[in-house]
């Protein structure tokens, strides 16, 4: 033994050291996998000295909160097999996947857990299923667009109630709007008298100042009356003073100069009022002008969404084979939408 | 040939080592709903809810069966927690109402899950600083002392000699304190949580043997300017000042969590699944008190 050990010593120590190797191995891979316990034929989550927190436990201690869970497992359903998938939906839901990892990874290293958890309240149970939900996301986009399309007459009330339109800004930041320089007081001049001669649109181009809209002929996109509040979902980056000037115009009207004072300075708006027909704004080109007019409408009757899935999932076989999940859903949805089932 | 086992060995060790156990319900086939061809199992439910909100909820759980060996519920206890919902049945329209939507089916019910457990917290919060009297002293240094805060050492120094002289703190500190001082001669409770004291002085006044003039000038600085300090040690005994390092550490986080983590400890509490593991390894590494490896490498 000794002299197989001796004539072959290089070997065998190349064998110590892959053992050695291995086991380090698998004590890595193993070191934080946790062992399951069972009790009275219940499977163990967690425990304590004297007792056990069994994954019934923990079923029974989420009801207070599952409703939602429970409607968007529903929604999903409901969704996926009403929205034929295209393979325009699956571009945009790839392209809603990329910005979602792009945001989620700028903002933690940990993100893939984050997201994990997240996608779980709406009804996916891993990271792996990002994209189904991306896709769930934008066929639910087609499915409001699709209903919206079909009843605009009767949900457009609620909407025009909050005065849509589209607007175009100009845009003069000045020192002191009571004590204008020469020069501001000279380009305002030449602002206010090209308006008489040209279009709103030619002396945005040619003189305003605001960097995102210049470009555009001063086109500032979709405003409403929630637009003016500061807690508001609009994504309008128009100054709510100039917003609240531009609801009381109408259609091709520009309102006088605007004093507004933020944080980054003083400026002085024109406002102009392009569009006010709901129907034309609701079919606009631009897709962020017809996707925000999309939200307006869905978020000017809390109910909306909650019909709109409904007339869907009535095209379904719907049933709920246990009672409490019934009774969670519903108090969901009433709480949620304020329907009735 | 003689090699196939052993390396049929390594390989098998290695696949059955590649995941940790997961718990899941009894009846997780049962089906709770059909929409068109997608059928739900309470299995579905009860996954989405164990990764949303499934690890804080088990903590909860843990910390009432803590609650259940270490503070009993009480017939005070219950009937504060009843005063409670008397009052927010007053004062709020609907709170019956309210409560349901929440998921609760009634007031018992809401008092039996929520109010009666808050009070049991508190009570174990409380228990804490008799019990981990050792921990809280090596931790957090707490001492009752009489500080003057002085605008530099010259001043200071005089200060130090009146003290020394017998003149009482607060008159001491009429003469010699800065304007508007934090510290002016009055009883004040001193921990390591106390952030415009040096440590030195924090830490001279928890290991002082005797009550009495501390013989030495310290100096902090505080919001750029440097201020310096004389200080009176009242008393460092536990026993004497539990009720102002109650008051004073109680609603801190920290405390919190380290009281949270004591009783942990005190029971042994260990994971059986490994999502819930990898969330509290992510996000309170502290709570998995069976591996204090974890804790320790994020320090």
């Amino acid at each position: 033994m000794t002299d197989i050990l001796r004539n072959n010593w290089f070997v065998v120590l190349i064998a110590i050291i892959i053992i050695g190797f291995i086991g380090y191995f698998i004590y890595d891979t193993n070191k934080d996998n946790v062992s399951a316990k069972t009790t009275n034929n219940e499977q163990v989550i967690a425990s304590i000295n004297k007792d056990d927190i069994t994954a019934d436990d923990l079923y029974d201690e989420s009801t207070p909160y599952d409703g939602s869970t429970i409607y968007n497992m529903y929604k999903n359903a409901v969704i996926d097999q009403s929205i034929k998938t295209t393979k325009d939906l699956k571009k945009q839901a790839s392209t809603l996947e990329s910005n979602i990892k792009s945001n989620a990874s700028s903002q933690s290293d940990d993100y893939e857990s984050t997201l994990t958890t997240e996608l779980a309240k709406y009804g996916y149970a891993s990271y792996e299923e990002l994209n189904d939900y991306c896709l769930t996301s934008v066929k639910e986009k087609e499915m409001n667009k699709k209903y919206i399309t079909k009843h605009f007459d009767e949900v457009k009330k609620a909407w025009e109630d909050k005065s849509p339109r589209t607007v175009s800004i100009i845009k003069m930041d000045v020192s002191d709007a009571d004590n204008l320089t020469e020069t501001e007081t000279k380009k305002k001049s030449n602002i206010d008298k090209a308006l008489e001669k040209e279009s709103f649109a030619d002396v945005a181009k040619a003189f305003s100042e605001d960097s995102n809209t210049a470009n555009k002929n001063g086109f500032a996109g979709y405003v409403d009356s929630n637009s003016t509040s500061s807690g508001s979902n609009s994504t309008s980056t128009v100054p709510a003073d100039v917003v609240t000037a531009a609801i009381g115009l109408k259609k091709g009207e520009t309102s006088d100069w605007i004093t507004v004072t933020s944080s980054s300075g003083t400026s002085l708006y024109k406002v102009y009022v392009k569009e006010t027909n709901s129907k034309k704004i609701f079919n606009a080109k631009s897709d962020t002008v017809s996707n925000q007019a999309l939200y307006a409408i869905l978020n000017s009757d809390s109910s909306l969404s909650y019909k709109i899935l409904d007339s869907y999932a009535k095209k379904l076989d719907i049933k709920f084979n246990d009672k409490d999940t019934k009774k969670k859903f519903d108090s969901y949805v009433k709480t949620t939408y304020g329907g009735d089932q | 040939m003689k090699k196939t086992p052993i390396l049929f060995v390594c390989a098998a060790m290695m696949l059955t080592g590649c995941s940790g156990a997961t718990a899941t319900i009894k009846d997780k086939d049962e089906t709770i709903m059909t929409i068109g061809d997608t059928k739900y199992t309470k299995g579905d439910e009860y996954d989405l809810l164990k990764i949303s909100t499934g690890t804080d909820l088990t903590m909860e759980l843990v910390k009432q069966a803590i609650y259940k060996q270490e503070v009993k519920v009480t017939k005070e206890m219950k009937e504060k927690a009843q005063e409670q919902v008397n009052n927010y049945k007053e004062n709020m329209e609907n709170f019956d109402e309210q409560i349901q939507s929440l998921g609760y089916k009634n007031s018992t019910q809401y008092m039996n899950k929520v109010l009666i457990p808050s009070l049991q917290a508190s009570e174990l919060t409380e228990k804490y600083f008799t019990d981990a009297k050792k921990d809280i002293q090596k931790t957090y240094k707490p001492s009752k002392a009489r500080i003057i805060q002085c605008e530099n050492k010259a001043t200071a120094k005089k200060a130090l000699k009146a003290l020394k002289n017998g003149t009482d703190p607060e008159e001491v500190a009429q003469q010699y304190m800065v304007d508007s001082a934090k510290y002016s001669g009055k009883e004040t409770l001193v921990t390591t949580k106390t952030t415009d004291l040096s440590t030195r002085l924090i830490n001279t006044l928890s290991k002082t043997k005797k009550a009495g003039v501390i013989d030495e000038v310290f100096t902090n600085e505080s919001s750029g300017t440097t201020y310096a300090y004389v200080a009176v040690l009242v008393s460092n005994t536990y026993k004497d000042i539990k009720d102002d390092v109650y008051t004073t550490l109680s609603s801190d986080d920290d405390v919190t969590k380290a009281c949270l983590v004591y009783y942990l400890k005190k029971y042994n509490f260990e994971v059986h699944d490994q999502d819930v593991f990898n969330n509290l390894k992510a996000n309170n590494p502290e709570y998995l008190v069976s591996r204090p490896d974890l804790s320790e490498s994020d320090d």
